[in-house]
């Protein structure tokens, strides 16, 4: 149980309580529920966090009784939804699991619209709860929903279209393979988004597309002469996006694009382990190259990519490192 | 202040450090291929790096390596 924090008395009071309450009764519902809910004020971030997951492991149990007061309160108590989201994701977590989620499913339409409601929150945090929730709930019912992400990539808000793609990348993870045929459409919609107008929204992207790559192969195969391209040009420097900040006798430069650039050589490893067979090595050596001549996270990754390369294909790793020894300005300390 | 920009110079060694090695592990995986032989300019970068710093690092990462590509020959 990773959500478990270091012992403190109340976290861990918490917890051993959360043990036992999804199938046991514990005195009538309302009242351990407004226990549960009122560690939500506490000062430690610790309480808090457990007391999220308990109230989760309280509503598995019984859905009908607590998920209603759960949705109403995500509804009326912005401060609290962080947290109320993380009970609901534990909910979620487990119900999905179950008998076909069929508990899930008389609350799915609500849970749904009330998750896409809170998709546009300024807090990457809510977000990235709320994207794991819409993931995980959208694979109880993939026909229906995996169009209804797809609609969404095209969002006019920019969170929305963030927290979408985070979202697809849990069903790449997880979804079955049975619905290839929809996935290659959301793959299709997110290709374009690794070039939106956020920078936020090209990074998710980026790590979307690695998600896929490395999880449904079928699709991703159909469409690799899209996604390379994409990909082959996130690898390269962008100046507009690289800044210099002056601190006082300092200066020193700040690359907005760095993230997402990072995400894009992650996609180049992952696409050179699975798909070397169809890749054409010389492009792909040329983001090498670059790579190893890029910041320290990439030149750390472009090392693993050269060391992958010598044993899929020698020939074009030793002659696109022979004109010139990118890697020796990583040994000078440059 | 004294500690927290040592502390901060040591942060730097370290990544420097782990970017020299993950740069020669490179180098080394490169020089053990057979096509590599034929390359005098390749032997020119080895012949650099044997000459300086890093040549014990590089000596230690080559036989490592090599057990690597010698397991990868056999399978």
């Amino acid at each position: 149980m990773d959500s478990r924090p270091s012992f403190n008395p109340l976290s861990f009071f918490l917890s051993f309580f959360l043990s036992f309450s999804p199938h046991s009764d514990l005195g009538t519902g309302t009242e351990v529920y407004d226990i549960v809910l009122s560690f939500f004020g506490d000062a430690s971030e610790e309480v808090k966090s457990s007391a999220a997951f308990a109230l989760g492991n309280l509503a598995a149990g019984k859905l009908n009784q607590y998920v209603p007061k759960i949705l109403q309160e995500i509804k009326q108590q912005p401060k609290k939804q962080y947290l109320l989201l993380h009970s609901l994701k534990e909910v979620i977590n487990q119900e999905s699991q179950k008998d076909n989620a069929k508990n899930l499913v008389p609350f799915a339409e609500e849970v749904w619209s009330i998750l896409f409601n809170n998709c546009e929150s300024e807090e990457e945090g809510t977000r990235s709860a709320v994207a794991e929730c819409l993931g995980k709930l959208t694979l109880i019912n993939p026909q229906k929903y995996l169009p209804t992400l797809l609609q969404n990539l095209s969002s006019k808000s920019a969170f929305t279209r963030a927290t979408v793609v985070v979202a697809s990348k849990f069903t790449f993870a997880a979804g079955s393979s049975e619905y290839n045929t929809l996935f290659r459409s959301l793959l299709e919609g997110i290709i374009p988004l690794t070039k939106d107008a956020d920078l936020i929204v090209r990074r998710v992207s980026l790590q979307a597309l690695n998600s896929a790559a490395l999880n449904k192969p079928v699709p991703v195969r159909d469409l690799l002469q899209q996604i390379l391209p994409a990909v082959y040009d996130a690898n390269v420097v962008q100046k507009d996006l690289i800044k210099i900040v002056t601190m006082g006798p300092f200066k020193y430069e700040v690359d907005d694009g760095l993230d997402y650039r990072k995400a894009a050589f992650e996609c180049l490893l992952t696409l050179l382990n699975t798909y070397h067979d169809v890749i054409g090595i010389f492009d792909f050596m040329e983001r090498v190259q670059l790579g190893l001549q890029d910041k320290f996270d990439i030149k750390l990754l472009s090392n693993l990519i050269l060391v992958q390369l010598c044993l899929l294909f020698p020939n074009a790793a030793v002659q696109s490192m022979s004109p010139h020894p990118f890697f020796l300005s990583s040994l000078s300390g440059d | 202040m004294t500690k927290m920009k040592d502390s901060a110079v040591k942060q730097e060694l370290e990544k420097n450090d782990e970017l020299v090695r993950s740069t020669l592990r490179a180098v080394a995986t490169l020089s053990h291929l057979p096509e590599v032989e034929s390359n005098s300019k390749f032997e020119g970068f080895i012949k650099t790096i044997k000459g300086s710093e890093h040549a014990s690092k590089y000596e230690t990462i080559l036989l490592e390596t090599k057990d690597a590509s010698d397991a990868m020959d056999t399978s």
